[in-house]
């Protein structure tokens, strides 16, 4: 049986809602009650630091000292080219323990194609992690007034991943359009996306599999902010092959899981 | 029973076919569907996207609960069309975003529905971007709940943000939120549940724009009891149509 593994999830407080798990301790006690077996965890609190590095540090900290029992996470860090000391903040991180490199441009405001992201995430790629590249956190509906934050356009998202040809970019938090333009627009393996914002139409699932294939989507839960149940179950109940679910569920995962 | 309160012929020629097939593959019972199609429908329009439910209903006989899609700035017409629909079959009534649910061309229509003990759908969604110009903010449908406390209403998609949606209507004990469309909030099903009953959640998909399996996910494998969850996915439609 396909280990289940989830690139898209995030521990911690939220700043602007609260959600029924927080600590990494419960989002991965809740990912774990419905069969994920490994996860790629991010911290919310840093999408709203201007320097994530403290809510980085903060999450190591937390796994570290009385963090999930029984598994353990693979650490996302959370960085701001842009922001002053990133890279050596992602050697930190290194040294705490992270394995993957997660982007929120529009978030933290940093250009995907600037020189200094480039530059990080080759650093990371170096490193074997892979690059998560967050096109959205909530539904834009349904934001903060004072914080409304455009999702990131997928043309971004495609030449970033054209620019770093070498690093596993997996795009997260996308919508069935924006999955469909960025793996068109990338040929390879190097370009993933994660499904935990596949909503629609009827049938979202094989609609995907079908336009795009199925070996280049990964899971993700995008918890605590959805229901971890629900991303699971549009997957294992679509109408697609076993083998298939497979290979988006785990298969395609541990491809991109260098560790 | 399993009841999807919320559901479309609209966006793809093939939509009921689609629909008729995935519910049988997951146990859907009964599907209650409107049309719908431009903002503002004139007249003919509306009818054509009604006698497109009307035939899926009779095509499905066991399946389609056909809702009968309303324009009220239609005025008198509109009660006309809704005639037409009772004619029809029609269980329910739906209203989109054509205008306001409080504006007073809607008041003779929610009278009709109040005197033939009928179930209105109001679309329903709050949004920091800016709503549509007809679309119904919850605040708006708390107020119509509280106008005619013998209205059956139901708000649709529990408001787009749940938590706003849920604030708006809490106290208004005719209007059932129902959980259909895109939104998959961690929490959204046991938060509602435990603030006003499970007998104001009702389930809907909003196919085909949606996916079946995640909408009916978040209530199946909500943690609520099963008394609830089947409150929820059909014992409340059942009591809203009079099944």
């Amino acid at each position: 049986m396909t280990e289940i593994i989830d690139f898209n999830c995030d521990s911690g407080p939220y700043a602007f809602r609260e959600y029924p798990q927080t600590t990494a301790a419960e989002v991965a006690a809740e990912l774990r009650r419905v069969g994920v077996g490994r996860m790629v965890m991010g911290s919310a609190r840093a999408i709203t630091f201007p320097s994530p590095q403290a809510a980085n540090e903060l999450l190591a900290e937390e796994v570290a000292n009385g963090g999930p029992d029984d598994i353990r996470p693979l650490l996302a860090a959370v960085l701001n080219p842009e922001y002053p000391g990133a890279e050596r903040d992602l050697q930190r991180c290194a040294e705490l323990g992270f394995r993957a490199l997660k982007l929120y441009p529009t978030y933290h405001s940093f250009d995907l194609t600037s020189y200094e992201t480039v530059r990080l995430a080759d650093v990371a790629a170096e490193l074997g992690w892979p690059v998560l590249v967050v096109v959205r956190v909530e539904d834009e509906r349904h934001h903060h007034p004072l914080m409304q934050v455009a999702p990131l356009p997928v043309e971004q998202a495609i030449t970033f991943a054209r620019d770093v040809p070498k690093a596993q970019v997996v795009l997260c938090t996308a919508s069935a359009p924006e999955v469909t333009a960025f793996l068109q627009g990338v040929s390879g393996d190097q370009a993933t996306a994660e499904v935990s914002y596949i909503k629609g139409p009827l049938n979202a699932i094989e609609d995907l599999v079908a336009k795009v294939g199925h070996e280049r989507l990964l899971f993700g839960s995008h918890a605590p902010f959805s229901y971890a149940q629900t991303a699971l179950a549009k997957v294992r109940e679509a109408c697609i092959s076993e083998e298939q679910k497979a290979a988006i569920l785990g298969g395609n995962g541990a491809r991109v899981w260098r560790q | 029973m399993i009841i999807d309160f919320h559901a479309h012929c609209w966006s793809r020629d093939d939509a009921e076919e689609m629909m008729a097939r995935e519910a049988q593959r997951h146990g859907i019972d009964r599907i209650c569907v409107s049309g719908l199609a431009s903002w503002l429908p004139d007249l003919d329009e509306v009818k054509l996207l009604n006698d497109r439910v009307y035939k899926a209903a009779r095509d499905y006989p066991d399946l389609y609960l056909p809702f009968v899609y309303l324009n009220p700035l239609h005025g008198r017409a509109a009660l006309d069309e809704l005639e037409r629909g009772l004619d029809e079959g029609a269980v329910g009534i739906k209203l989109w975003i054509s205008c306001w649910m409080d504006h007073p061309a809607v008041a003779p229509v929610l009278e009709r529905a109040i005197a033939i003990d009928m179930v209105v759908l109001q679309h329903s969604w709050h949004k920091i971007t800016g709503n549509y110009p007809g679309e119904s903010d919850p605040v708006c449908i708390a107020e119509v709940g509280r106008r005619y406390p013998e209205l059956k209403l139901v708000m649709a998609h529990v408001g787009g943000d749940w938590r706003y949606g849920l604030r708006a209507v809490r106290d208004v004990p005719n209007i059932i939120g129902d959980t259909s469309g895109s939104m998959t909030d961690n929490g959204l099903v046991e938060g509602w549940v435990r603030e006003v009953g499970a007998e104001r959640l009702i389930w809907g998909t909003d196919m085909p724009g949606a996916d079946l399996l995640l909408t009916l996910s978040k209530v199946r494998d909500a943690d609520l009891s099963e008394a609830e969850k089947a409150l929820v996915l059909g014992g409340n439609a059942q009591r809203l149509l009079g099944l």
